[in-house]
């Protein structure tokens, strides 16, 4: 694979930045701007703002993104064996492939297991 | 006659290195983050000139798609009040232009004392199958068997070490106005 | 001058730029306002109602009137917004959905009938690592939700956008293992190659491909916040979520960004699942029933046409389903990717490595 293949990438890029930007600069010149206070204060149903302006939130956020950021290592790990996989059983090797993917699966499951135990995968999950 | 190779590759590394620089002296977080966003991606546009075009790919997955996702999640949670942050933490314009001239002075002069870094690169194993997918993981799964067995593992443990950090916050009484 | 853009040295450029604008035009000029009027008429006959019928015949030309009427509202920018990220999230938003249209084969190898000297691929970018480039792109999508809703500075709006990226990320996946699947059964990651490994069946008709389907599905809908998976946007509950603070074209470029990811995901399902633009499954290929599509310049147009139908009836299902079935609460929504999908996604992919290593195939 050349690394010309990319160049498709950075022109549909480009034109799809340049068309983005484009719509925008043209609803703020085409647009009307009557700005007034009612208008521009934060949107609650209508209502004045109520509630405390800066509310903490769940740390659950923080763990599913951890949690997501494991897994997809994980995944990550998976693509080249699943990848190759084929190669292993046609050149007779079909079942190390097999033993070692499942090793590696074998010790993930127990990672989510583990989580889905100690629930951490309910409520907000 | 610079070609197109070593035209990439500067302009690459100056980004880098700009971007870098913008993540540490800029003083709001988010926007911390958006440039190293930035940075991770030239990043990965790096390994595709160095023809590894997997770990281009799994850059951009795992770095900018998934940890900079749990930066930006964690930033978002904390919830800073930008007049709470104002611009005292962040470096002045002057400080940081005198910074990048600072670090594009050392560069400047390692490349004048030693020359080879100037001369074109042997060949990129450009067609050949060097960085590909199927080099990696045949790699991976052959040689590098163990690791790949023991990063399972880490992984394990890193799971395990968030699930005893949430457990304990999960014990912890619920800061006040917490919401789900 | 015919002469020169068919000049063996010109005829590649054009038909480099020729197949970026054909894609660019299709997935910005054409999708989107067909997919509003298609949205609003399917909703309106499920409704028992009749839709918009009066801007041009059948009501077609709806969405070119409510593209205008976008661009002309006043661009508004609410007081508490911190404005280079509010700008930027709906400029960013439809750029990481529609970059992953750049490595979709839409069509088998052509010569362009002869003109061009060496079979080219109907893809922008002919990528090795295709699959993984989607991959990666797609995970990208979640910032411009994020930025969109903290930029907002609006509570609602950052718990609507917190609660949309979570979504987001945890169906990523489920979607990867079902990809992972697609991966064993393919044994590559080049989106052309994987169409070309289901020339005698598709992945669809075999029982690893069809669970990988079943999972793909779901995931597609909580990708796209599209319901049942829409509560991050529910108009009753978090005012419109991410997006309450935006209106005109800012929202108007939300809104395509949601239908050209629809329709990329819908490419990916139909490309993995249904043998991209291959005629029909168990062998009858458009090579196998006569068809030669490298006859002409323009053969390609009917395997084209027939991927593009295909990915149509998916963009159907999209619509359909949302005004069918009711919206999961979103604990229920979490609970089902993380609990249900990705296991099914983990044991189906011991089961297709099981069924290739000791089975003797799928």
């Amino acid at each position: 694979m050349l690394t010309s293949d990319y160049l498709g990438v950075f022109v549909l890029l480009a034109l799809e930045v340049v068309t983005g930007v484009g719509a925008l600069g043209a609803s703020y010149f085409l647009g009307a701007r009557r700005q007034s206070p009612r208008k521009t204060s934060p949107y609650e149903c209508g209502i004045p703002s109520e509630g405390a302006e800066n509310q903490r939130f769940s740390v659950k956020f923080y763990l599913v993104a951890v949690s997501f950021i494991l897994f997809d290592i994980e995944a990550v790990f998976l693509i080249p064996w699943a990848l190759s996989y084929q190669d292993f059983v046609h050149s007779s090797h079909g079942v190390y492939a097999f033993v070692m993917g499942m090793i590696f699966l074998g010790v993930l499951t127990l990672g989510l297991v583990y989580e889905w135990r100690k629930g951490l995968l309910d409520w907000n999950k | 006659m610079p070609d197109l190779h070593h035209i990439l590759f500067f302009s690459f590394a100056a980004i880098i290195l700009f971007s870098a620089g913008m993540v540490a002296f800029r003083p709001r977080p988010v926007e911390s983050a958006m440039w190293l966003i930035l940075n991770f991606f030239v990043t990965a546009g790096l390994y595709v000139l160095l023809g590894s075009h997997f770990t281009a790919v799994i850059q951009v997955l795992v770095y900018a798609g998934a940890i900079m996702v749990l930066f930006v999640f964690v930033i978002l949670l904390l919830n800073l009040d930008p007049r709470e942050l104002g611009t005292e933490g962040g470096a002045s314009w002057s400080s940081l232009v005198l910074f990048m001239g600072f670090l594009s002075f050392v560069l400047v002069a390692l490349q004048l004392a030693t020359p080879d870094l100037l001369k074109a690169p042997a060949a990129l194993p450009e067609a050949s199958t060097f960085g590909s997918v199927e080099a990696a993981s045949r790699e991976l799964l052959t040689k590098y068997i163990w690791g790949f067995q023991l990063s399972g593992i880490i992984l394990l443990l890193a799971l395990i070490g968030v699930g005893l950090i949430a457990y304990r916050k999960a014990k912890a009484p619920q800061v006040k106005g917490a919401h789900a | 001058m015919i002469n020169i853009v068919l000049s063996a040295s010109v005829l590649p450029w054009v038909f480099f730029f020729g197949k970026i604008l054909f894609i660019f035009t299709l997935g910005f000029g054409v999708i989107a306002p067909v997919m509003i009027w298609v949205e609003r008429r399917v909703a309106a006959f499920v409704q028992d109602r009749v839709g918009p019928n009066r801007v041009g015949p059948l009501g077609l030309l709806q969405s070119l009137a409510d593209g205008i009427k976008l661009l002309l509202k006043e661009d508004l920018r609410p007081d508490e917004v911190r404005p280079f990220f509010f700008i930027l999230a709906p400029a960013l938003a439809a750029v990481p959905a529609a970059m992953a249209f750049a490595v979709v084969p839409f069509g088998p190898e052509t010569t362009l009938g002869g003109l061009l000297a060496e079979p080219a691929r109907l893809q922008i970018a002919p990528l090795n690592v295709g699959l993984l480039y989607v991959l990666a792109i797609g995970s990208l999508a979640v910032y411009s939700i994020a930025l969109a809703g903290w930029a907002s500075n609006n509570k609602f709006s950052v718990m609507g956008s917190l609660r949309a990226s979570a979504q987001m990320i945890s169906y990523e996946l489920a979607m990867g293992m079902a990809v992972v699947a697609v991966i064993l059964m393919s044994g590559s990651v080049d989106l052309y190659d994987i169409v070309k490994a289901q020339t005698n069946h598709w992945f669809i008709f075999t029982i690893p491909g069809f669970i990988a389907f079943l999972i793909f599905v779901p995931a597609m809908f909580a990708e796209t916040n599209r319901t049942p998976f829409d509560l991050p946007e529910a108009e009753a509950e978090l005012v419109v979520g991410f997006h309450t603070e935006y209106s005109g074209m800012k929202f108007g470029l939300f809104f395509l960004a949601e239908y050209v990811n629809m329709t990329t995901l819908s490419a990916m399902c139909v490309l993995f699942f249904f043998g991209g633009w291959e005629f029909l499954p168990f062998g009858l290929t458009w090579e196998g029933i006569g068809y030669q599509v490298d006859q002409h310049w323009f053969s390609w147009v009917i395997p084209f046409a027939w991927f593009a139908a295909k990915v149509a009836f998916f963009l159907f299902v999209f619509v359909w389903v949302r005004w069918t079935l009711p919206r999961f609460r979103y604990d229920q929504l979490m609970g089902l990717g993380w609990k249900t999908l990705v296991p099914i996604g983990i044991a189906n992919i011991a089961l297709v490595a099981g069924l290739i290593t000791f089975g003797g195939g799928f």
